[in-house]
């Protein structure tokens, strides 16, 4: 159980820094989805930590901008805001479909970007969906009571498990990605159900075609899960770009970068399941216009099903 | 403990309240305002027993800081209906007996009810992706899920409200009827009290100090810090038993509280009885106990040795074995055209009942010890009880709470002991509550098992031979062992006539985790052996599996395994009925692959997938600001 003396719930940046300053023994939350189940018996077990930081309510993170060319969204916006939000879900595809793998509803509704980032889990859900999308973290710092700004590529900012380059003294106010309206998406996941599971693997694919529709413009795929920090699988994008789409390069780019895969367990069915995701994630992006599903069986006597629906 | 003023409103009612800071929503709920309805099945967000609206979103409000709740709106099941009112949804929930042990159910009435207001038109798969937070371990969902469609069709007015009341009169059974469940209307409306759910005046709160070894002795327990704990007010031991100590289903082997050695992790060592849960959680840390280890024994096979022995005074690790002779096995398989043998496994199991062990337990003014719980034993746990309490019969009173889900697993008297203890000792009500975690570590599990399977075939199907050897493991204690290895060996090897049969089912003593009670009672676990080993046999002899079983199902006037005559038997039809109702495509199971017609067919149901709701023509996108 998590118990605590203090719960503050600072109005602004100011308040966040002097709270900053002023108390010690803290820990900073958002939507405390993950802070609540960490302080049971089997995890941290009973926590006392003296002040609990709700960011929540800093009236200079309800930021929540979508450009043609950029989106910036508050670090506290909810995963289910990504999910019913009409601009995020005809713009920004790959956003609604990471969130409807995340949790659940009710979870979603609480849960926050920022959240999920800083935790910098492993095996987190949004990290690969935020890579694909070219994602900086825009970070604020109080230091000589000036108010700093800085920006970090998300690929530098996660650094390790529960490891990311941000200081004692500042927050995360906002995410600032690529606004990829006309792009195809998937995201694919696998765990031991359906909701409120934790990936063995996830996937995410966020790709663009030439004008006719026949080339590979723009790949972007990431994966998570199956090593300490998520990653982009930068090697299969470039082989695919300006390639004719058709199965041969779909398969080919599909086992390019397998070995990635440095999971503590379970590493041979990560990555069988890898080139699976690789796969029918394009397909799935690019709406099914290639099926490989024949040529596929008779070479690999692996399993695929064939789920186009999104 | 420190204090936090809130302001917020409540079912339509303002509150101004100071609530324990470290409080979430659910605890403020429950124990502040006695709204009960919301539920704690996991406490860490899992089941969805707790969800309730926060300003119109749904959310599970056992992840919610109370501080958080402040200036908002929150809505409870309680605002939903009454049980002489029920609300649409909960009428429907109420037809179509979605509701059975109830303590999910506030919970998914909640859900059920966002997912309608999301979206009045919401499909099957709209509404199972939506509902997809909250758990329910008895009905299989298809009711919930019915309840929820008739629900969405008689609020959109594509069917009349006279459909929520078209339960079937009975004539001659009841078997098939839609029968009106009495206790429903109190469970939609969350007003049901469960064990953790009642309160008394003077309440205590007992926390229990567990074992972290699998087997050890005890050295040195000591209490003194944890006595000096503000609020403590008892702090029970094995040396605190009045009576005969040792509890058990069939066999009393058990201590209420460890008994100088410890022989699980998660066996109860001693409990605390304090003025507040916090109080009694911060006791138990303040515990110190040293340990001798013991060499620990974690595989049944090992265990048979005997080499290591988990109870001192039996000599033998060996709980009870069971033997069945029919006929002459050799003989059985000479006459085979083939032989297949095949080992089988199973694992422990956890019964996951929604509702997390609870009781509360204290001494009436006549003397009377009285324990609530949702016990599925009482009558044996009141006679268990008087023994270690060393009260006469007539002092001892067990009240059967509502059960939230036992599935076997409320059969043993893991914790009552305790609270009788607390309470003679405090002659306070005293109450405790497993959390999840607590439950699932130290509560019985399905036995874990090894099978080696040998069955002889003519080469036409007939069932020539069985021989069957399961070794189960009992885990620490013996709770139901001897009891499952009966079930395991009389049900084990189906309901098929053979003629020769050598069955052994064997439980073991180890320092897993109790196995116990739980559905089916051991016939799981050997008919699972003999369902798949028959599967194996319908592919070597190029048959289908039904026609393979209809050759060696049991009809009027066979013996049994253990040779009793059968003046009837059921099972084929019942086999016929199962082909017809999974549209089976006739051939050996591994020759059609993909192609087999029967996948996908009407009423078969399709793998669950994600994404209904990215559909942009959904509603959901227009009713979600």
């Amino acid at each position: 159980m998590l118990r605590y003396d203090n719960y503050f719930i600072p109005k602004n940046l100011d308040e966040y820094f002097n709270l900053l300053t002023e108390v010690k023994d803290y820990r900073i939350v958002a939507g405390c989805t993950d802070v609540l189940p960490w302080a049971r018996e089997g995890r941290a077990g009973h926590v006392f930590i003296k002040n609990i930081i709700d960011i929540t309510s800093i009236k200079e993170l309800n930021i929540f901008e979508i450009h043609k060319d950029k989106i910036k969204i508050s670090a506290t916006t909810t995963f289910q805001k990504l999910f019913t939000d009409p601009q995020i879900r005809k713009d920004i595809k790959i956003l609604p479909q990471v969130s409807v793998w995340f949790a659940d509803d009710q979870i979603r509704e609480q849960a926050t970007i920022g959240g999920n980032l800083v935790n910098a889990s492993p095996a987190g859900d949004g990290a690969p969906a935020f890579l694909t999308l070219n994602t900086e973290v825009i970070i604020k710092g109080r230091k000589d009571n000036n108010i700093y700004e800085r920006k970090v590529n998300l690929e530098n900012f996660i650094l390790g498990r529960n490891k990311v380059d941000l200081h004692d003294n500042e927050i995360v106010t906002a995410l600032e990605m690529d606004n990829v309206s006309g792009y195809g998406a998937s995201f694919e996941k696998v765990g031991h159900r359906r909701s409120l599971v934790i990936s063995t693997i996830c996937v995410s694919c966020v790709l663009k075609t030439d004008v006719t529709g026949k080339y590979f413009e723009d790949v972007r795929i990431a994966v998570a899960g199956v090593r300490e920090v998520p990653c982009r699988l930068t090697k299969t994008e470039k082989f695919l770009e300006g390639k004719e789409i058709n199965e041969d390069h779909i398969l080919q780019a599909s086992q390019l970068e397998l070995d990635v895969i440095n999971s503590r367990s379970r590493q041979e069915y990560r990555k069988e399941v890898l080139q699976n995701f690789i796969i029918r994630s394009i397909i799935k992006s690019i709406d099914g216009k290639v099926s490989l599903k024949e040529k596929y069986f008779d070479n690999h006597k692996v399993s695929i099903t064939e789920e186009i629906h999104a | 403990m420190h204090k936090l003023k809130i302001d917020l409103e409540v079912n339509g009612r303002k509150i101004s309240k100071e609530v324990n800071s470290h409080y979430r929503l659910l605890d403020f709920l429950r124990e502040d305002l006695d709204l009960t309805g919301s539920k704690e099945g996991c406490g860490a967000g899992e089941c969805g027993s707790c969800s309730v609206f926060v300003d119109g979103k749904l959310v599970k409000s056992c992840l919610m800081p109370v501080a958080k709740a402040s200036g908002k709106k929150i809505e409870t099941v309680e605002h939903q209906g009454t049980p002489d009112n029920l609300s649409t949804l909960q009428k429907a929930f109420h037809l179509t007996g979605a509701s059975q042990c109830g303590f999910c159910i506030p919970g998914m009435v909640m859900a059920a009810t966002s997912t309608l207001r999301n979206n009045p038109e919401a499909g099957i798969e709209e509404i199972k992706e939506e509902m997809g937070g909250n758990i329910c371990r008895c009905t299989g969902y298809q009711k919930i899920f019915d309840a929820v469609e008739l629900a969405r069709d008689v609020i959109s007015g594509k069917l009349d409200p006279k459909a929520l009341e078209e339960y079937s009169k009975p004539a001659n059974s009841y078997l098939g009827a839609n029968v009106k469940r009495i206790d429903a209307p109190s469970k939609v409306t969350g007003r049901l009290k469960y064990a953790a759910d009642m309160k008394m005046p003077n309440m205590l709160h007992m926390q229990v100090f567990r074992s972290s070894r699998p087997h050890a002795k005890i050295i040195k327990l000591d209490l003194s810090k944890a006595k000096l704990v503000n609020g403590v007010e008892a702090i029970v031991t094995c040396d605190d038993i009045p009576g005969i100590d040792n509890f058990g289903v069939f066999i009393e082997d058990q201590p209420v509280l460890a008994k100088g050695k410890v022989r699980y992790v998660g066996e109860a060592i001693a409990a605390v009885a304090a003025d507040t849960l916090e109080a009694a959680q911060e006791a138990v840390s303040k515990i110190e106990i040293e340990y001798e280890d013991l060499p620990a024994l974690f595989d049944s096979e090992e265990a048979l040795k005997d080499k290591i022995l988990i109870h001192e005074n039996y000599k033998t690790n060996l709980v009870k074995h069971i033997p069945i002779r029919k006929g002459n096995i050799e003989e059985g398989f000479a006459k085979a055209n083939l032989i297949v043998e095949e080992n089988f496994s199973t694992q422990a199991v956890e019964h996951a009942y929604l509702e997390p062990m609870a009781g509360l337990s204290y001494v009436d003014s006549d003397g009377t010890l009285v324990v609530i719980s949702p016990s599925q034993n009482i009558t044996h746990h009141r006679h268990m009880m008087s023994k270690i309490m060393n009260l006469p019969i007539h002092k001892v009173r067990f009240i059967m709470s509502p059960v939230g889900g036992g599935f076997g697993g409320k059969e043993d008297m893991i914790y009552q002991g305790m609270l009788a203890l607390c309470a003679v000792k405090t002659r306070l009500p005293v109450r405790y509550v497993m959390t999840r975690e607590e439950d699932i570590t130290s509560t019985a599990k399905r036995h874990p098992s090894r099978t080696n399977y040998k069955i002889g075939l003519t080469k036409d199907g007939k069932i020539t031979a069985v021989r069957i050897k399961m070794i189960a493991d009992g885990g620490a204690y013996g709770c139901s062992t001897e009891g499952v290895m009966r079930k395991a060996a009389i049900l084990g090897a189906g309901p098929y006539n053979i003629e020769n049969l050598q069955m052994d089912t064997i439980g073991v003593y180890t320092n897993n985790t109790p196995s116990g009670a739980f559905r089916s009672f051991g016939a799981l676990q050997t008919e699972f052996a003999t369902e798949s080993i028959l599967d194996i046999c319908a592919e070597k002899l190029n048959m289908d599996p039904f026609e393979l079983r209809r050759k060696n199902i049991f009809v009027a006037g066979d013996l049994t395994h253990t040779k009793q005559k059968l003046n009837s038997a059921s099972i084929g039809t019942v086999l016929n009925e199962l082909e017809a109702l999974c549209n089976w495509d006739k051939g050996t199971s591994n020759s059609r692959g993909d192609k087999r017609k029967d996948l996908n067919s009407k009423d078969n149901r399709a793998s669950c997938f994600l994404g209904a709701r990215l559909n942009t023509k959904s509603t959901v996108a227009r009713n979600v600001k």
